[in-house]
């Protein structure tokens, strides 16, 4: 059938879903299949690929066949120009996992617009501003009293997973979008944010661990709530800020008070005593407790003049990277709806099942921007509704 | 009147509104029209299909006449 139709496409396209997605030549031969010689062919226009090899080519590309036929190449569409920018990453040098967990995840807050220009509802808009000047300790007050998290709360949470789903909650119950990916190498990124309003997002690395999850999320709410304030914040593709550094400060610093509260935070410090000396096991039972991760805790001991800066450097080289005070479960495969909803949070996923089930939207719609088969739809529904304290969602 | 469909159509009709373990007899209906070749599905919306739902997919398979 289609196998030896010629696909008649200008050869500008295919460079184009080539390079959006990060693919040099090379890597697009390797992933594809096809010889480099070939796919350099067609984009030279000495040769044009069949309509079965354009397809094939699309799924290398994460692209619908449809988009080979545009009149030229998209203009002015850049994931790149909506994330904030990641220190140590080199603009336009970003690995095709990220490129298209940004794109998934720009895809997806569009689709939440749709959904509430459809249903001719108001996109929420998150309340509050911060400023890199402010008073730390006053930033994380007004950080928790936005999202309407108490301390007595956050030291009841059963655990790091349900810490991490009741922040996420919170800020989703906010208007923010928050996505994670699997498949971006933590290197390259733990955690970046489109700030603008309505609907800003925060997209976080799911290989991290949770209590370091907690953190970033924190980090980048912080972020939202300095560009809410006025303050301009580095994108991955344009120019760089002049604030970028004064905000990447502030954002930390905002982050550490608002997850850890002086007064409750000390309360619970003096608890264990032997943490503030850097023993691993206090600081390890007190990482439960308060739910935040040794070196964070550690690192706001030295802020609250609990402890010595020195110790904390040496403490975090000691620790290198590995997560040693978590408790790791036996790995099993995770079914299919803990990973959409891990993947598109439990706020999006309602309002795309939700406006599917008021019939807003049609069904392959439904099953697109969720990323899932309309058979999975009940289970997924289920799982938007379990608190489950271990579970990744 | 030969009728082309689309992936949203078929995905509708099949999943939400018109299942076919429900209205087995419009099924058996597009199935004649199928086979008489004025119901027809284009070979994208196919494969569409393919990743969206076994059981529209499935039934189109088993009339591979019908996509074009």
């Amino acid at each position: 059938m289609s196998r030896s139709i010629p696909a008649l496409v200008k050869p500008s396209l295919l460079i184009w879903a080539r390079e959006t997605a990060g693919l040099s030549l090379a890597q697009a031969g390797e992933r594809s299949k096809f010889d480099v010689e070939r796919i350099a062919a067609w984009e030279s226009g000495s040769d044009v690929p069949t309509i079965a090899q354009l397809r094939k080519l699309g799924e290398t590309y994460k692209r619908p066949l449809a988009v080979f036929f545009l009149s030229e190449p998209p203009k002015g569409f850049s994931a790149q120009k909506e994330f904030r920018r990641l220190a140590g990453v080199v603009p336009g040098r970003e690995s095709p996992e990220l490129l298209l967990a940004l794109r998934w995840a720009v895809f997806r807050r569009e689709a939440a617009k749709e959904i509430y220009r459809v249903a001719g509802e108001a996109l929420p808009r998150l309340g509050g501003a911060l400023q890199p000047q402010m008073d730390a300790e006053t930033a994380g007050r007004r950080i928790r009293q936005l999202l309407n998290v108490s301390w007595d709360a956050q030291t009841a949470w059963s655990g790091p997973y349900e810490a991490l789903n009741s922040w996420r909650t919170a800020m989703e119950t906010h208007g923010v979008l928050v996505f994670q990916t699997s498949k971006v190498q933590l290197e390259e990124m733990r955690a970046t944010c489109i700030p603008d309003q309505p609907l800003p997002v925060i997209l976080l690395n799911s290989k991290d661990a949770p209590h370091a999850r907690i953190f970033s999320l924190l980090h980048e709410f912080a972020h939202i709530l300095l560009h809410a304030g006025g303050h301009q914040t580095s994108r991955m593709e344009g120019s760089r800020s002049p604030e970028e550094q004064p905000l990447e400060v502030a954002a930390n610093a905002f982050a550490a008070a608002a997850l850890l509260p002086a007064r409750g935070f000390l309360t619970e410090a003096a608890r264990y005593p032997q943490a503030a000396g850097g023993e691993n096991e206090a600081l390890r039972l007190l990482a439960q407790r308060v739910k935040a991760s040794p070196e964070v805790i550690l690192r706001r001991l030295v802020v609250l003049n609990q402890t010595r800066g020195s110790l904390y450097a040496k403490k975090r080289e000691e620790w290198g990277k590995a997560d040693w005070y978590i408790r790791k479960s036996a790995s099993a495969q995770v079914p299919w709806e803990v990973r959409v909803v891990s993947a598109s949070g439990r706020g999006y996923t309602r309002l795309v099942l939700d406006a599917y089930d008021r019939r807003l939207i049609s069904t392959s719609a439904a099953s697109d921007y969720l990323g899932a088969k309309p058979i999975h739809f009940p289970d997924i529904r289920q799982q938007t509704f379990l608190r489950g304290s271990n579970s990744e969602s | 009147m030969i009728y082309c469909v689309d992936t949203s159509a078929w995905l509708d009709g099949w999943v939400r509104d018109y299942p076919a373990d429900v209205f087995p007899s419009l099924w058996d209906k597009l199935s004649e029209h199928a086979e008489s070749g004025d119901l027809k599905c284009a070979e994208e919306v196919y494969l569409e299909l393919s990743n969206k739902d076994d059981g529209i997919h499935g039934w189109l398979k088993d009339r591979k006449e019908a996509v074009i």
